[in-house]
């Protein structure tokens, strides 16, 4: 990965309610009068790398960052979040030996899949940053 | 075009002169859909001193039909022999494409070598001394061999023959003049009472198509160099009609089908989520997005060898790299490593067995080791693709139905000139008189969070941005009504954009419920209580049996989806604005979490590893 980033999926974006509002009962903030920009916040699903990348490839690797049994969750400003990235699964060779496994289908890879590849051919920008 | 290009060429001028760089771009198109088999030869012309980003775009009008050629049958044609009826159409076809583009290309034709020059008034209103030189010719493979005058699967830029196609030892250079001389060194074999055939007939032992007049021919610049090598059929065709078509025999249509619907959909990209092999017919932007895909989507496969995988990386890093906005020295050597390691690799599609041939001469994969040179003398080729072309043959095909079919040739070139007229007509009257033309009414555009169509966001930013892209990107904060944009010059050129009105407003516990395979409350009070960034998670659930959630984020107005604009990684790109799907309960469907790149630290961070800005 590039250093001093991290992959992960956001979940939601929400806005911190400041303190006096909730105490004057105003329940809906607009995000340009009472909530600016620092006070938006992703909730995110943490990815780790794993090294080194994929040997003939040359793809860069990550996997889901686990807390026992659960991925890690964390939240960041909006504001830390800096590009997309498209990653494709690790397919082992239980996929392929598993005829079944085409039941996936693109909705549900992100979660079916455990290991992923940072999909450095998904565009030019993200030729750039991660080839 | 580059410097060197241009240097070499304002030499021969005298000083003080303006160097107009024509570039040509050809092509044959069909004018009738299912029936009729009707087409002709389109060729347009711009020039090189209208920057790339602008001429690429093809609602700026940067292109100008210039000719329309012919393309006949010769149905009514009495020929003697057999071997006649069936070569002498496409023969004479391609003499009177010569014939038509010589008369075409008189202007630029040299006078005691050196370019005519003509007066031409510029923007400003000052009359100048200019020169037009051809620069380029944007053409694919069987354009370029009719231009040249060569017979089909020799080499364009080098003498290499059909034998020399695989061979890894470079050949000298193809010049015009080579072919010049070897068409003068036919016409000597011949007597002069032969015949085209005769004449075609030995011209084709030399290599050559037997074309006795070529339309270049006095132009005074070497055509073999001003061919642009040509991304969209030598590389996205290239790889969708030999590496791609081994890969999938090697893997299995079956299993290639199932991994590119494993992939994950991604907005704004085609996905394959039904496979491949059930598709007949695909179009160049198909044969792009399969290389998105193909790598990760076969690394796993017993069958992607590692010398499979490195053949399938080398032409997917040299295919990327080749479409590079902007080239130095270090990016022409990292071209070159990949394509010789594509070359050392690709022969293990003969060795198990889905090639069938045991060879690889092939012009298309031949032809790429010329893409450094042709870079060097034309610049990035980016901008020099037949793709445009191929979007600008609706200004032909949209003629021919307005016609009666009958004698349509003289009736296309009249709607068209008519047709033009008009354009600049009104943009004339765009400059003389502004207040004229029509006000700009404020756009009011609903953006839809759930648009699934980048491309659209892109033009609805432009034009929701006040019709003034230069304000907007210096607004910290900016609404239009709808949405909110965020950020921008305080974020180094990052921008945000959020609906006005959150999705809803939910309490921790509601969205737990919501995600019950996640941790939801520890991260709000690890982050909210002890105001701690990044990711110790172990500490984190430490610390949420500590403490309660604070008072305030009882309810929170959330949002399910949001558009990123990222700044582009050097300003030879545009930034892309992409939409960010993350919707935790859509209905009937699995969440959608869409992958984010976050800075974690910024003293590390800074995007130092491009290419371009910061080689090293």
């Amino acid at each position: 990965m590039l250093p001093g980033y991290r992959i992960a999926r956001v979940c939601f974006i929400f806005s911190e309610p400041l303190k006096s509002n909730v105490a004057a009962g105003v329940s809906q903030p607009a995000p340009q009068n009472n909530s600016p920009i620092s006070r938006l916040y992703a909730f995110v699903l943490w990815f780790e790398p794993i090294s080194p990348p994929s040997p003939h490839s040359k793809l860069k690797t990550v996997q889901k960052m686990m807390v026992g049994d659960q991925q890690a969750t964390g939240i960041v400003p909006i504001t830390d979040i800096k590009f997309t990235c498209q990653l494709s699964p690790m397919l082992s060779e239980s996929f392929w030996d598993n005829a079944e496994s085409q039941d996936i289908g693109d909705r549900g890879s992100l979660d079916a899949f455990d290991t992923f590849y940072v999909n450095c051919f998904g565009g030019h920008i993200d030729y750039e940053l991660f080839a | 075009m580059t410097v060197d290009m241009r240097f070499s060429l304002k030499r021969k001028l005298p000083k003080t002169t303006t160097l107009h760089p024509v570039i040509l771009a050809s092509d044959k198109t069909h004018l009738t859909n299912y029936s009729g088999d009707k087409s002709m030869h389109v060729v347009l012309l711009t020039i090189g001193n209208i920057p790339k980003p602008i001429r690429r775009k093809i609602s700026r009008n940067a292109y100008i039909l210039l000719a329309k050629i012919p393309s006949p049958k010769f149905e009514n044609t009495q020929f003697s022999t057999a071997g006649e009826k069936n070569d002498m159409p496409g023969i004479l076809r391609r003499q009177l494409f010569h014939l038509c583009m010589s008369i075409v290309l008189e202007p630029l034709r040299q006078c005691n070598g050196s370019p005519k020059l003509y007066r031409a008034v510029d923007p400003q209103g000052y009359h100048r001394k200019c020169a037009a030189v051809l620069a380029g010719w944007i053409a694919d493979m069987d354009e370029v061999w009719l231009i040249l005058g060569l017979s089909p699967s020799t080499c364009p830029k080098c003498l290499a023959s059909h034998a020399d196609l695989d061979s890894l030892c470079n050949q000298p250079a193809r010049t015009s003049q080579w072919i010049l001389d070897t068409l003068a060194r036919v016409r000597n074999q011949v007597t002069e009472a032969a015949d085209t055939w005769q004449f075609v007939s030995r011209a084709k032992e030399h290599g050559l198509f037997g074309v006795e007049k070529l339309c270049w021919e006095g132009i005074g610049v070497d055509v073999c160099r001003v061919i642009c090598f040509d991304i969209l059929h030598t590389l996205h065709k290239g790889f969708y009609d030999h590496l791609f078509s081994w890969i999938q025999k090697t893997v299995g249509e079956d299993d290639l089908d199932r991994g590119l619907m494993a992939q994950p959909h991604f907005i704004g990209r085609r996905n394959f989520s039904r496979g491949i092999s059930h598709l007949s017919q695909l179009s160049g932007r198909e044969h792009r997005d399969l290389q998105r895909h193909i790598l990760p989507t076969i690394l796993g496969h017993p069958s992607a060898i590692p010398r499979v995988q490195k053949a399938a990386r080398a032409f997917l890093d040299f295919s990327y790299k080749v479409q590079f906005p902007l080239h130095s020295d270090h990016t022409l050597a990292l071209l070159e490593e990949d394509l010789q390691a594509f070359y050392r690799n690709y022969t293990v599609f003969i060795s198990n067995g889905t090639r069938e041939l045991n060879h690889m001469k092939i012009p298309k994969l031949h032809y790429l080791r010329h893409a450094s040179s042709n870079i060097k003398y034309l610049g990035a080729l980016d901008g020099l693709s037949t793709e445009t072309l191929e979007t600008l043959h609706r200004l032909v095909k949209a003629a021919y139905p307005l016609t009666n079919r009958k004698r349509f040739k003289i009736q296309i070139l009249r709607i068209l000139q008519r047709t033009e007229s008009v354009r600049l007509f009104s943009s004339y009257l765009d400059y003389a008189s502004p207040a004229a033309s029509l006000p700009n009414i404020p756009v009011n555009i609903h953006i839809d969070s759930d648009s699934d169509s980048d491309d659209d966001d892109n033009e609805i930013a432009q034009r929701s941005s006040g019709l003034d892209p230069v304000l907007a990107s210096q607004e910290a904060e900016h609404s239009n009504g709808n949405t909110v944009q965020l950020g921008k010059r305080l974020l180094r050129g990052l921008s945000y954009k959020l609906s006005l009105r959150s999705h809803d407003t939910l309490s921790v516990d509601q969205l737990a419920r919501i995600m019950p395979q996640a941790d939801t409350v520890s991260p709000f009070i690890w982050f909210f209580t002890s105001g701690k960034r990044g990711d110790s998670h172990r500490t984190q659930h430490h610390v949420h049996r500590q403490h309660e959630l604070p008072a305030h984020l009882g309810r929170l107005p959330t949002w399910f989806s949001f558009k990123l604009q990222a700044p582009a990684p050097n300003i030879y790109y545009q930034s892309e604005i992409q939409t960010v799907h993350c919707n935790p309960c859509p209905s009937d469907k699995p969440a959608v979490f869409d992958p984010v790149v976050i800075e974690m630290d910024l003293d590390q961070s800074g995007l130092k590893r491009t290419y371009l800005l910061f080689s090293s």
